[in-house]
């Protein structure tokens, strides 16, 4: 279940969590004289070959019981709402027709036309992303959490909403393969901006200005000091924004008409136009493998990233462009722009059609006429409790599992659990759909038509992205400060909570407000399991996208524009509340 | 140092160390990484009231010493003992130990009362008795009224301080100290540990130092602990260990820059150099004399010089506080390396100048084993 819209690795590619924006979660070293802090993982040398494990030496029995208690409860939910279904929809699948599906022509196009789309996308993600990166990382910008902020917008949109968005700005309903790598390149700017203004914020400076009073002009300076400074970041977003775009649903089904399929959007038609359930499976296998390939090119630069350079914070480096410097911010006005331009095409679109100015989509939204069961305000209501749901609970689960992670002893036990845990990242959310309602039916309780179904589906999408929020700053924690607290005389459990949990806390927060927006947003998995009477706003959108009638379109951009300002306004508060905190540290 | 009672009974450590007063002791202790071994059947007794310094150049293993001591380590072989009470069993936050660390690892989180406190809530002391010693430690470090400040407006000196506080405040039983100054500059370095040796012996601590600086251990410790490759070269007194170093590791860690072979006999100890007088403690025969630049006193070669005093020619020459350093060759003793000596502001030879050298008495130190 990988759309684009989840902002998962951002957080953990941007090196220490919410580090990268605003305020180093564990605080600047207490050494005035050097502030290192903000880069915990840059140097940390703890001690005579300590390993940097959570708690060396301070282990009690009941600490080994969390740990097996807590991976039991973390690996069972993962069991149950995860592998379970996904292996009856790929056993469902595979009892036929694999070498069929895989000598079929057809397939490799799709398979072709996925590879290429993603790279397109991911190469331009990146050409508009770095100017951002240096606006937000360089120079003195008014109002630069705002800015980070809107920046960050067009990534929680739905994918549904972007796909209409880019609709709207074409002026057409026509498949367009263009349009696709524009909208998959735009909402995954952000991911590279944010990613690569994390690192750039904390390189020191002085590197390039050694660079330049060695000769070197700013350009070369550019190239041979910064960007190979940068290129851990930039692997880690392009291996990020990759598997985004490769995996893009939402925007492809709108955009591609049928015409351009990428293996999500086939999984999905196959799944539930055809009911061709082998077909399915295999394709779905097929993309298992090269998503996993691309996590693990993540991993490898993550792992680069991990013992990067010798980074400090520092005030000097954002200083006032001069010269040159400015072609860098002008490209960025022009990308800021171009990001603005679909979401203003789709607010006039809402309120304007053939017939002229009217808001004739916002009042049919409010009635339960037409093709809907239930008003939009109802369906919007629906939203906002399934989301808030699945939000309690994969904080449980994800900060459950982010204490495991961090308490395991073996690397390599913890490595295989993160790996397993960022799986349904990997797998199509339809799979994972269809595969509830194959089957839960088994379990105790009709969990089929539990409210509560839509929440765990949507929890499981968006648990990989708390734990990649929480688990960095907790990582990033010095061994050390865990140290001190233990001669202090706090026990491992009061050590999670008097250090730990505190220095987490606004990671845990920021977790919070993305999973609900991402949550808010999900299509995938919702689409398959919403009841009709209880649709959620991306449901009632597609409802209306996949009918005829100006009406039901002009209902559809109303009900998008909807969403897009409860997500925007989320994401503007979540990141405001993080700025405003940042001053406390 | 344990004492060699007989052949049998060194290998074990004898069970007799239970009395209640006893302090630390650690026994055979070795600590090792995969295949490096980090610390080597270590032994040593730090007895409450006292304060013990383990010097030694990076890498030689003090920091391991002090994280096996704390419980953030765990040992390969070898007992660590409190009061007779071994420890092995004992995790970190129940052996009663205050740490020091090199950076202060101060809670980011907390401001500096906070930091303080937080070691009186987990003992779970009251809140106003909290207060007040937070206040009163506080004053002790000189660091009255900084209840409230954040711990990164603190300069480096400060944080110091409050992590001193910080690990008073568990009332510990032993405080151990990891290169708590090193991070300082070297005014405030000093000034700081004249403050902590006073707080040290006010409180009557005992204590576990860590270091590589030889005025730190010095000036903080009763007795200090030369540790070499993850070895105790030698414990002893400060005095004992500028003048009589153990070995010759430890006397080039202490500054000795030349090692020389000399002989002693009647009241002179004799080397290629000249002599200097025989201390009392000297046995006759063969020894090693260690020289400073302090030792070797340069003059500018006059027609008068003595015949037999060695001559020298200066190679380099740089100025210090208040005296003169010069590098300086012996023609006629070709195998001997460049050699440090000191001269005096007043008559500074040129380089390339012939010299003659003094042996001076206080910059030599005697290793007397061979």
């Amino acid at each position: 279940m990988a759309f684009p819209d989840e902002p998962v690795t951002t957080e953990e590619a941007a090196g220490s969590g919410g580090a990268a924006n605003g305020g180093s979660p564990n605080g600047e070293s207490p050494n005035g004289g050097s502030p290192n802090g903000g880069s915990p993982n840059g140097g940390s040398p703890n001690g005579a070959g300590a390993d940097g494990t959570a708690i060396p030496g301070a282990r009690p029995g009941g600490h080994a019981a969390f740990i097996t208690v807590g991976s039991a409860l973390v690996l069972g939910f993962l069991g149950v709402f995860f592998a379970w279904p996904v292996a009856a929809i790929l056993r469902l699948g595979l009892s036929s027709g694999l070498d069929e599906i895989l000598t079929a022509p057809e397939t490799w196009r799709i398979v072709a036309f996925t590879l290429g789309q993603a790279a397109a996308s991911t190469l331009l993600a990146i050409v508009a992303g770095m100017p951002l990166a240096y606006l937000l990382a360089r120079v003195p910008v008014p109002g630069k959490a705002l800015l980070r902020a809107l920046i960050t917008v067009p990534f929680v949109l739905p994918t549904l909403v972007v796909g209409m968005a880019f609709r709207a700005l074409l002026g057409t309903a026509e498949p367009n393969a263009w349009a696709i790598v524009l909208a998959n390149a735009f909402f995954n700017v952000a991911v590279v901006a944010r990613t690569v203004s994390g690192l750039w914020t904390q390189l020191d400076p002085r590197a390039t200005d050694a660079a330049r009073s060695l000769g070197a002009g700013p350009l070369r300076a550019f190239r041979t000091v910064t960007l190979p400074a940068l290129r851990p970041a930039l692997w880690s977003a392009g291996a990020v924004v990759f598997l985004f775009c490769s995996t893009s649903f939402g925007v492809v089904l709108v955009l591609g008409g049928g015409r351009y399929r990428t293996l999500e959007t086939e999984i999905y038609l196959r799944t539930v136009r055809l009911l061709d359930l082998s077909g399915a499976a295999a394709l779905s296998l097929l993309q298992l493998a090269a998503v996993l390939a691309a996590l693990a090119v993540a991993a490898i630069a993550r792992g680069r990233r991990e013992n990067a350079l010798a980074l400090r914070r520092s005030r000097a480096a954002v200083r006032r462009p001069s010269g040159l410097e400015w072609i860098p911010v002008g490209c960025a006005v022009l990308v800021l722009g171009a990001l603005a331009a679909p979401i203003v095409a789709l607010l006039v679109r809402s309120v304007n059609s053939r017939g002229g100015w009217s808001l004739a989509g916002y009042r049919a939204l409010s009635g339960t006429g037409g093709v809907l069961d239930v008003s939009g305000w109802q369906a919007a209501w629906n939203s906002l409790r399934a989301a808030t749901d699945a939000t309690w609970m994969s904080l449980l689960l994800g900060v459950l599992a982010c204490l495991v992670l961090t308490s395991l002893r073996s690397r390599w036990t913890a490595e295989l659990m993160d790996a397993g845990l960022m799986l349904p990242l990997g797998v199509s959310a339809v799979t994972v759909g269809f595969g509830y309602l194959v089957t839960l039916h088994v379990l105790p309780g009709d969990l089929r038509t539990s409210p509560l179904l839509v929440p765990f589906a949507q929890a499981l999408v968006i648990t990989p992205l708390v734990i990649r929020t929480i688990l960095p700053v907790l990582r990033s924690v010095d061994p050390r400060v865990r140290a001190a607290a233990a001669t202090l005389g706090a026990g491992p459990w009061r050590i999670r909570r008097e250090v730990d949990l505190p220095l987490a806390g606004r990671a845990v927060m920021t977790a919070a407000g993305f999973g609900f927006v991402v949550a808010l947003g999900e299509f995938g998995a919702t689409g398959f399991l919403a009841r009709p009477e209880t649709p959620t706003l991306p449901v009632a959108i597609s409802t209306l996208i996949s009918r005829p009638g100006e009406l039901n379109t002009q209902m559809a951009y109303a009900a998008c524009a909807l969403l897009m300002l409860v997500t925007a306004g989320a994401v503007l508060l979540i990141e405001t509340l993080r700025s405003d905190s940042a001053g406390e540290f | 140092m344990r004492s060699v009672l007989g052949s049998g009974e060194t290998a074990t450590a004898p069970e007799s160390h239970r009395e209640p007063d006893d302090g630390l002791r650690l026994e055979g202790l070795t600590v090792r990484y995969g295949g490096t071994t980090a610390l080597s059947d270590v032994d040593l007794h730090v007895p409450r009231g006292q304060v013990l310094a383990v010097l030694g150049p990076s890498g030689c293993g003090k920091t391991t010493l002090l994280r096996s001591v704390a419980g953030l380590e765990r040992p390969s072989e070898g007992r660590i003992a409190f009061d007779g009470v071994e420890l092995s069993e004992v995790p970190v936050h129940r052996r009663g130990f205050g740490m020091v660390f090199q950076e202060g690892q101060l809670f980011g989180h907390r401001d500096v009362a906070g930091n303080v406190d937080f070691a009186l809530r987990m003992r779970s002391v009251g809140r106003s008795e909290r207060r007040d010693t937070v206040t009163r430690l506080l004053e002790l470090v000189g660091l009255g009224g900084y209840q409230d400040r954040r711990v990164t407006e603190l300069s480096g000196g400060q944080a110091q301080r409050v992590a001193l506080a910080r690990a008073l405040a568990a009332d510990p039983r032993l405080l151990l100290l990891d290169e708590p100054l090193s991070g300082l500059d070297r005014r405030l370095r000093e000034r700081l540990a004249v403050d902590l040796a006073r707080v040290l012996d006010r409180n009557r601590m005992t204590g576990v130092l860590v270091t590589h600086d030889h005025d730190e251990a010095f000036t903080l410790a009763d007795r200090t602990a030369v540790l070499v490759a993850g070895r105790i070269e030698q414990l002893d007194t400060p005095w004992r260990l500028w003048h009589r170093p153990a070995t010759e590791e430890v006397a080039r860690f202490l500054g000795c820059g030349t090692v020389l072979p000399g002989h002693a006999e009647d009241e002179t100890i004799r080397c290629e150099l000249g002599t200097v007088p025989r201390p009392a403690d000297c046995p006759s025969g063969t020894v090693r004399i260690g020289l400073r630049a302090a030792g070797l006193r340069a003059a500018p070669a006059g027609e008068e010089a003595p015949i037999g005093q060695p001559r020298a020619v200066v190679r380099e020459r740089v100025h210090r506080q208040d005296h003169v350093r010069l590098t300086v060759t012996v023609p006629d003793a070709p195998g001997l390396a460049p050699l440090e000596a000191v001269t005096s502001l007043d008559d500074v030879p040129h380089l390339d100048e012939e010299v003659t050298l003094t042996l001076e008495p206080s910059g030599t130190a005697l290793i007397t084993e061979t």
